[in-house]
């Protein structure tokens, strides 16, 4: 193993490296802390370092600091040479992130012994770094089964359902009555193993942590209403009365509406299937302050108390006896939990058998994203809100490259619209200083400009990743959809 | 519908049974079709021309479909040619490369005819009011 030595003092550096070398280690050696920081910044530098604290130029704990500020592929052992000894001098050391000390003068033993303990914490650090390796590899190999699963499963299923309804639909030539319904039957089951496909990949990418969120703004009542709608003529035929009990205004949330109407349509579908003839299923939706409380409830069977904890998991469904229609898959239930939880609301449930039972859940109010907009010309900023309206977001904006880092720094905007040409410092300044501060180096930007971009430059700039163009005139429709792509990449 | 009023459509698709109940159900609806079940065979009659709507698999032998999607999309020749992608995978990454690649509409394979039917028309009647303007000049 490769350790570095830094320490001024001739003697001192000499017994170290004399003691380690015996050891069998492969030592560096530097007499000044800016020679180590030289070594050390490198990506084969060795894993282990012993720093003295006194050093010309740049002190040991400065090199520390500066060794764990930059982000390495691995991890490097410090330990800390020190003739200061009180109990503030080895806090410091320590606070700057060296991970153990020997104070001077220094036995072979001890240091031998400290030495011994980094090579166990280096093994340690070694050994979770191949299980989070691995674990990666495990992650992409569950990806690529699920687009697999999505893909095999389904060409087979597509293929039954288009030739099943073909001949059903008269198009392969006349059909009978008993065949009809033999067809009719198989169309069913077909759909059903559809809707079997459809929810595993939709748990196993909840599951997965792979579900995206495209956040927006939408009025739950209208969703509801749309739902109303699409379920009304099933409970008709079942004979079930469908009740949404709506407030007078609309409910606006910034939501994914898409993984909302998920939910909806998972809960009442459920509710229909297990309420009988002449009985009710009620939507409710209630704006709270801080989210919004939404309730599906049904007259039907109800649940007993030692099958309510089992309600979420998967492929529960405890003989429950079905009306007719089409079945479940168990799944139903377990996927809008996530997708509650996705959107950092609570789901459960009040029952009573024989009475019927309610599922409620809510959804956190998010804050609308707040989107700076940066360009010396006023006009082409009003513009550019204008175009954004529809998405309900909060604007603050900026004349000038100064005032807009300010902006970002002070008001953490989620995203920023930034114009190239601006007075005073340009737009590649503006992305440099953005992404040297750790306030603003995460925000998403999007590049407004009249003139070819210097790509180049620009990715020099942010770390080699591109940063999405957009040539003036802008497109509203490029940029909505941009805007919607970036702030839909959440944090998971 | 007169044969020359009928609308020509191009379906892309390997999957020869798929592909076989497609045609069926596009012509019983009026279209006429052609069809290639080989990704080059396909991009290569798709620029002889004379498509009114393309219906392209992404997962294809020979040239897959994002790629003849975007090689259309980017010809100012095919641009204003309506395409839509019917393919069985529906993660959310491909309907982002879909829409990246220009592509008019993504479909899931499993999704019931009629509505498949209700985006070709829709597509079909877009293109035609756009020409429609373009007329008095």
């Amino acid at each position: 193993m490769k350790i570095l030595i830094a320490e001024d003092d001739d003697i001192s550096r000499r017994m170290l490296e004399a003691s380690l070398v015996k050891k069998g280690y492969d030592v560096v050696t530097t007499s000044d802390g800016k020679q180590a920081w030289e070594v050390m910044r490198k990506d084969d530098a060795p894993k282990m370092a012993i720093l003295d604290w006194m050093m010309p130029g740049m002190d040991g704990v400065e090199v520390c600091r500066k060794v764990r500020a930059k982000k390495k592929r691995s991890y490097t052992y410090i330990i800390m040479l020190t003739a200061k000894g009180s109990s503030d001098d080895i806090a410091e050391a320590l606070n700057a992130g060296s991970d153990d000390y020997i104070r001077k003068p220094f036995s072979a033993k001890e240091l031998h012994a400290r030495i011994n303990v980094g090579r166990r914490i280096l093994d340690l650090q070694n050994r979770l770094e191949k299980t989070v390796k691995r674990l990666r590899e495990y992650d992409k190999l569950k990806s690529d089964f699920l687009s697999m699963v999505s893909h095999e499963l389904r060409t087979p299923i597509a293929v039954m359902r288009g030739g099943v309804s073909l001949c059903l639909d008269g198009i392969a030539g006349e059909i009978n009555e008993t065949q009809r319904e033999i067809l009719k039957d198989t169309l069913d089951n077909i759909d059903r193993l559809g809707r079997l496909v459809t929810d595993l990949l939709d748990v196993s990418k909840i599951e997965a942590g792979k579900v995206i969120m495209r956040r927006d703004s939408h009025d739950i009542c209208k969703i509801v209403r749309k739902i109303h709608s699409s379920y009304l003529h099933e409970a008709e035929e079942k004979g079930i009365k469908l009740v949404s009990d709506l407030p007078k205004k609309e409910v606006k949330a910034y939501v994914d509406g898409d993984k909302v109407t998920q939910i909806f349509t998972n809960l009442v579908s459920n509710a229909l299937r297990y309420t009988k003839e002449g009985g009710t299923v009620t939507i409710k939706v209630e704006d709270k302050e801080e989210e919004i409380l939404c309730s599906v409830s049904d007259t039907g069977v109800g649940i007993s108390k030692e099958n309510i904890p089992k309600l979420f998991s998967k492929f529960e469904q405890f003989g429950r006896v079905e009306g007719p229609g089409y079945k479940g898959t168990g799944l139903g239930l377990t996927i809008a939990k996530g997708l509650v939880e996705r959107h950092g609301g609570k789901i459960w449930v009040d029952s009573e058998v024989g009475k019927g039972t309610t599922f409620w859940f809510t959804l956190k109010k998010v804050e609308y994203p707040k989107i700076l907009i940066v360009d010396d010309e006023q006009n082409m900023i009003d513009i550019i809100e204008k175009f954004l309206k529809e998405g309900d977001y909060r604007f603050i904006r900026s004349g000038d490259g100064i005032g807009a880092v300010e902006l970002a720094r002070n008001e953490s905007p989620s995203l920023i619209v930034l114009d190239m040409m601006l007075p005073g410092m340009n737009g590649y300044e503006v992305i440099g200083r953005l992404k040297q501060d750790m306030r603003t180096k995460d925000i998403p930007i999007i590049i407004t400009s009249a003139y070819e971009v210097d790509e180049d430059r620009l990715k020099s700039t942010n770390g080699n990743a591109a940063i999405p163009v957009l040539k003036k005139p802008v497109e509203p429709e490029d940029l909505q959809y941009k805007v919607k792509e970036l702030l839909s990449v959440e944090t998971k | 519908m007169e044969s020359s009023d009928k609308k020509n459509v191009l379906i892309i698709e390997d999957n020869v049974a798929f592909l076989k109940i497609m045609k069926m159900r596009l012509e019983a609806a009026g279209y006429r079709v052609k069809t290639a079940q080989e990704g080059l065979e396909g991009f290569s009659l798709a620029q002889k021309g004379g498509f009114d709507l393309i219906i392209l698999d992404l997962m294809l032998p020979g040239m897959d479909g994002h790629r003849i999607c975007r090689l259309l999309k980017f010809d100012k020749k095919f641009r204003h040619i309506p395409v839509i992608i019917l393919t069985s995978r529906d993660l959310d990454e491909d309907a982002r490369l879909a829409r990246q690649c220009g592509a008019d509409a993504f479909i899931v394979k499993t999704t019931k005819f009629e509505v498949v039917l209700d985006v070709i028309e829709r597509l079909l009647k877009k293109r035609e009011s756009t020409e429609c303007i373009a007329e008095p000049m």
